[in-house]
Formats: C-alpha cells, structure tokens, sequence
C-alpha cells in the first residue's frame, strides 16, 4: 500500500495501523514530496487500518493543515473508528478537519 | 495474587515506543481491562515514552525505565529518563504548549496522559532526568468526555 496517493490537487494519506512518534515522523518525510511543488490544496487522512494513535497524530494532521491552509485548501479524515474518533474529538482537531462518511 | 509489578528498561529508540505500549498492555491484561482502558494506558505510555525520546534525551541515546505495579485493580505506572529535565512543568502541562514547534509536536502529550489515566505526576530536575508517574484504577470506565 502506498503512503500516499495523488488525485489532481488532492493527496490521500494512507495511515498505518499505528501512528505514534516514530511513524508520524516516516509519513511526514514520506508524503513532503506530494507537498513540494505547492499544487496540493486538500489533504484526506484514511483511517481504515489505524488502531492506534497518540498525540503525535494530532501533531501530523496539523502540519499538513498548515500546509494547505494558506491555499485555502481542507484537511479532512475518514474511516475512523470509534477510538479514533474519541481520539480526534478530545484533541479538538474537528475544528480545522471535517469528517467524512465512511 | 492480586499484586503484581514489573520493570522494563530499554534504549530511548522511537521503535521502543511500540515495545513499552505493549509491554504494559500485557502487565495490565490480568486485572480484565475493557478494551477502552487498554487503549487508555497505551496512549498515556506511548506519550510518556516519547517525551521521554524527543524531549528527555533530544534523540540522543539514553535509557528509559518503566516500573508497573498492580494492586487489585489499580494500575501505577512510572516512566523514568535520565535526560534534560523540563525547567518548567507547569508550562510543559499547559495544552497546546510544545518547546518543539518546529518538530510537529502538538503539545498536548501531558493533556493525553490526563484524559486518559485517572492520577498524574511528573517530577523533573534540570539536567538529571524527569519521572512520570501514573495511575489508573481499572473496572470503573467512565467516561471524561
């Protein structure tokens, strides 16, 4: 499975079954070069084979928010389980990212 | 019976922070956890661990120590380095604070271990290392949130 895949002005993120420091930190090196050329204005973060997420999660959606932002572009997430949820919820991260029906 | 305790010790390598989560799911595994508390601890471990990591020892190499202990079904957990140690901890707990701006952190790893476990201490001396310590009372699930 890819990391990421590319459609158009749009990047899918495909999480792995845990996103912890040290995995968050590979998907940022490994999707900065779908980010690179600026063209990129939505970001979907796919949770269908994530279990687990910590803080450092939050830390990654929020820079790739970041990086859209300012083209007025959207991060979103989806197929998010219901400890995933709970984990999105109490980060307050729906405030920048929308969720969408699985 | 109803007590137990463990230690773990273990280089400050972020692919440990899988190895710790674990390790202490599994301690916890004979007090019947629902599956909830067992994501609950796992989530406070692995951001203890990785201030720990990224804070503590700057990614530099060092030791982590985690001591578990059971007693009925209370949970103690303490995540021990050896690093930096944090001049502030009032800061360092505020949400949405992070010394590491530039290193996407969130800076809510201490508001984590909050939410998650039902008590939170953290006690760290400039230069000699930080211990968080932690406990969760296992069979009472309720909800923060």
């Amino acid at each position: 499975m890819n990391i990421y895949e590319k459609m158009g002005d749009t990047v899918i993120i495909n999480l792995p079954e845990e996103v912890d420091d040290y995995r968050a930190s590979m998907i940022i090196q490994g999707t900065d070069e779908a980010f690179a050329d600026g063209r990129i204005k939505n970001v979907v973060f796919d949770f269908e084979h994530t279990m687990f997420m910590d803080s450092s999660g939050i830390g990654l959606i929020t820079r790739r928010f970041r990086d859209v932002h300012d083209r007025g572009g959207t991060v979103s997430v989806v197929n998010v389980n219901q400890r995933m949820d709970k984990i999105l919820l109490m980060s307050g991260i729906y405030r920048i990212a929308t969720k969408l029906a699985r | 019976m109803n007590k137990n305790e463990m230690l773990i010790e273990f280089g400050s390598d972020a692919r440990n922070e899988g190895l710790a989560r674990v390790v202490v799911a599994s301690f916890l595994t004979r007090t019947n956890p629902t599956l909830n508390e067992v994501e609950d601890v796992k989530t406070a471990v692995s951001e203890a661990v990785t201030n720990s990591i990224i804070h503590g020892y700057e990614n530099e190499d060092g030791k982590i120590i985690i001591k578990a202990y059971i007693e009925d079904r209370m949970l103690s957990v303490e995540v021990i380095d050896y690093g930096c140690g944090i001049p502030d901890v009032g800061k360092a707990m505020e949400p949405m604070y992070t010394s590491k701006e530039d290193k996407n952190r969130s800076g809510m790893g201490f508001s984590f271990m909050e939410a998650f476990m039902d008590e939170l201490v953290v006690e760290s001396c400039v230069g000699k290392g930080t211990t968080v310590k932690m406990k969760k009372k296992i069979g009472t699930e309720q909800e923060k949130y």
